[in-house]
């Protein structure tokens, strides 16, 4: 008996290791084994990507409609925190999405390891104008080895939200926020007379400054890194101006306190007692819920020589998949993107306040608050160099190291150059990044 | 002397009761075949999903460790040993991140291990000597319930360096999580409130099954609270003590949700523990086979730790 079992033991776990390791295999040759029909006689079209989703069981609803029995769409929502983690387990597990949407650099990464197709031919047959797409969104540095594998669907810039009533209180123009950075330090030190007790709270943890510190990179002329040899390029005399500009407003002016615990920009900034914060404007749905007609939204000032700022992004692209790669497959996921970017986007910019990245898409939104705000930064919005899962991979030691920097542990210098050098030993395991 | 007749029975006796005894011999190992067939059939659906999701992934993960392994494109190739020996001396971004963030998260087991045992002794004997006890054991049981995600946020919004409720009702401008070692105080205190309710538990439940003649006669022999406490009670807690200690041990080894939320690793690394570089090096970088080998070092770790803990334990009681 006792040998009986463990020989079926033995046998259970070498006939899942063998599972286990086909599994592998098939995600190894990114041509995963998929069932091409469903149970209801249609080619499946997957969708996956940190979209708000809001828009789309609605379109979904309608394209299995219209297409009953040769087509069936599926949409999941990946939560933002753990996409990379899901989508991971995804492809390993053999089955990732057809069609997948995140930022713009893990695009660069999948281009780059094989796994997504050229994105020029599903443009062409969903009919989408690439002339609509904003120039900052899609131009040759979204090039992937002379292709484009992703195209963008949304975006929000890195915006400077004020709050009206503390302006009023300091006697400020409420409707006249600072256009420069001289007259936002003028601004908040006019309030923190006025008995404003935090003018300025600016966050030093990534969640603010992976915003905030490309966009003064970008503004004093700088570039965070190069796409060639994916080398880093923020230590410069571009980066160390960012910093320290962002440093002078704690220790040099004194209109932000030094500290600021990990989101305490945006919740302070939300509770109505800070004047100013400089954040992502993907916050402006909560913040309007939350200050109302107080809140004020402007594009960042020019801090530097010009007035770039950083945009987040959402773009969308194929996965190389045993649907996608058969020409109905390729049909269906045309269907898709059609439907994504005629339909979606605007309810996704109503329900979130995030521009979309397509002109007759963002021409259907054009009343919504602080619409031009919103359009003027994502026209003078950089997007990451096209380094593979640049935001992600960088994000930990260069804010780590800025966090430092601002929280005046160690010089500007010292921690730019540890945060270069620690970002290029992760670059250097990246695919196509040889330094 | 026996005739053959005699001689006969005897041997036919002996046989009969020779058989008798192979028959109950037979049916004694029919029946512990059955008892242990029965236990095994019992066990087999455990067994079955232990195979299947501890078994598996442990050989398997094994096999991950020792080659160039990506989520994204597999198997990359045999490289032995290369991926412990790049966390063990410290090459490269994750290996230095391996040795700060051991280092780190070393440092707080080092301090809320103690006083996960320590705080939930005092209270379980404070509660066992003390009149509502299910009140207080709902109140101290309580924090246990809330995911580290709610417990995290709420911590969080009390200690805000600006807007936070501590700093506002003592007057104070101390940066709780940005600064050191607060941020390790804050991250330690936070853990404490909420999960030293199941320690709590099991410290009670040990101390009820002290015998009450014991602490009667000490009492009557002039004992106080105290040396009852710490002559009677605390050296019977041993085996309590062992679990408890060594349950929080692996806890606080693997320590991410609240650090995450709280501190989200800074100020710099200086929170930074194994459980996020390894989710890093797995997710961000995509280094399945670097961030395995970091699992499988921990794992080594926490092993030769929990050894140590039980061999002392043994010798003590």
């Amino acid at each position: 008996m006792r040998k009986t079992f463990r020989v079926a033991a033995a046998t259970g776990i070498l006939a899942s290791l063998g599972g286990v390791a086909s599994l592998q295999a098939a995600s190894a040759s990114t041509t995963p084994h998929r069932q091409h029909a469903s149970a209801s006689g249609g080619m499946k079209i997957t969708y996956a990507g940190f979209s708000s989703m809001n828009g789309l069981p609605q379109i979904i609803k309608g394209l299995n409609k219209k297409y009953a029995g040769k087509y069936v769409f599926q949409a999941t929502a990946y939560p933002y925190a753990n996409y990379a983690a899901l989508l991971s387990s995804a492809i390993s597990g053999g089955n990732p999405p057809d069609i997948f949407g995140a930022s713009w650099t893990p695009s660069v990464y999948y281009a780059r390891e094989g796994l997504e197709l050229p994105i020029g031919p599903f443009v062409k047959a969903a009919g989408i104008n690439t002339a609509a797409f904003p120039s900052s969104l899609w131009s040759s540095h979204n090039l992937v080895k002379g292709v484009h594998y992703s195209i963008p669907l949304d975006a929000f810039g890195t915006a400077l939200f004020y709050n009206k009533a503390l302006f009023k209180k300091a006697g400020l123009n409420p409707n006249k926020p600072p256009a420069t950075g001289a007259q936002m330090i003028a601004d908040a030190k006019a309030m923190k007379k006025a008995g404003v007790k935090y003018p300025v709270i600016m966050g030093v943890d990534k969640n603010t400054q992976d915003f905030l510190y490309p966009s003064l990179v970008y503004q004093f002329g700088g570039k965070m890194g190069k796409p060639t040899n994916c080398a880093s390029l923020f230590d410069s005399p571009a980066g160390t101006k960012a910093a320290n500009w962002e440093k002078s407003l704690i220790y040099t002016y004194h209109v932000a306190p030094a500290g600021p615990s990990p989101n305490e920009d945006l919740n302070d900034f939300g509770k109505g007692i800070v004047g100013m914060v400089m954040l992502p404007a993907i916050n402006q749905g909560s913040l309007l819920k939350s200050l109302g007609s107080k809140l004020g939204v402007a594009p960042l000032p020019k801090i530097g020589i010009n007035t770039d700022d950083f945009v987040g992004q959402q773009y969308l692209w194929v996965f190389k998949t045993t649907t996608s790669t058969t020409p109905a497959g390729a049909k269906g996921v045309a269907i898709f993107l059609r439907a994504i970017y005629n339909q979606e986007l605007p309810s996704i910019a109503k329900d979130n306040g995030i521009i979309p990245a397509y002109a007759p898409a963002l021409s259907a939104v054009k009343s919504m608050p602080f619409f031009a705000q919103q359009d003027q930064m994502v026209k003078t919005g950089r997007v990451n160099p096209a380094i593979p899962n640049w935001g992600t991979v960088t994000g930990v030691p260069l804010y780590n190291n800025l966090e430092e920097v601002l929280l005046n542990k160690v010089s500007t210098s010292a921690g730019l150059a540890q945060a270069k050098n620690q970002t290029n030993q992760l670059t250097q395991t990246l695919p196509g990044c040889t330094q | 002397m026996a005739t053959e007749q005699q001689l006969v029975v005897q041997t036919t006796g002996a046989i009969a009761a020779e058989g008798l005894a192979e028959r109950k011999k037979v049916r004694l190992r029919r029946h512990h075949e059955l008892q242990n067939g029965t236990a095994y059939l019992f066990l087999t659906p455990y067994l079955a999903v232990f195979v299947l999701f501890v078994v598996v992934p442990l050989v398997f993960g094994i096999y991950v460790s020792l080659h160039n392994w990506s989520e994204t494109t597999g198997n990359g190739g045999f490289i032995w040993f290369r991926n412990y020996t790049t966390l063990i001396l410290g090459r490269g971004y994750y290996g230095s991140e391996f040795w700060t963030s051991m280092w780190n998260t070393i440092f707080f087991v080092i301090i809320s291990v103690p006083l996960l045992w320590l705080i939930p002794t005092a209270l379980a004997y404070g509660v066992y000597r003390a009149p509502l006890k299910p009140l207080w054991r709902f109140l101290f049981f309580y924090p246990s319930v809330f995911s580290a995600t709610a417990f995290g946020s709420a911590w969080s919004l009390l200690l805000a360096t600006n807007g936070g409720s501590v700093n506002n009702l003592f007057g104070l401008n101390i940066q709780w999580l940005t600064g050191m070692p607060q941020a390790w105080i804050s991250i330690d205190l936070a853990t404490i409130w909420a999960t030293m309710g199941f320690s709590f538990i099991i410290m009670y439940a040990a101390i009820t099954q002290v015998p009450r003649p014991t602490l009667e006669a000490a009492e009557m022999d002039g004992a106080g609270a105290y040396e009852r406490f710490r002559l009677i009670i605390l050296p019977l807690l041993r085996r309590a003590s062992v679990v408890v200690v060594v349950l929080n041990t692996i806890a606080s080894f693997n320590l991410f949700a609240q650090d995450q939320i709280m501190t989200n690793g800074g100020p710099g690394t200086a929170t930074t523990t194994i459980s996020m570089t390894i989710y890093q090096q797995a997710f961000d970088s995509f280094n399945a086979g670097g961030a395995t080998a970091a699992a499988f070092l921990l794992a080594i770790v926490l092993g030769v730790i929990a050894f140590f803990q039980f061999r002392i334990s043994r010798k003590a009681v």
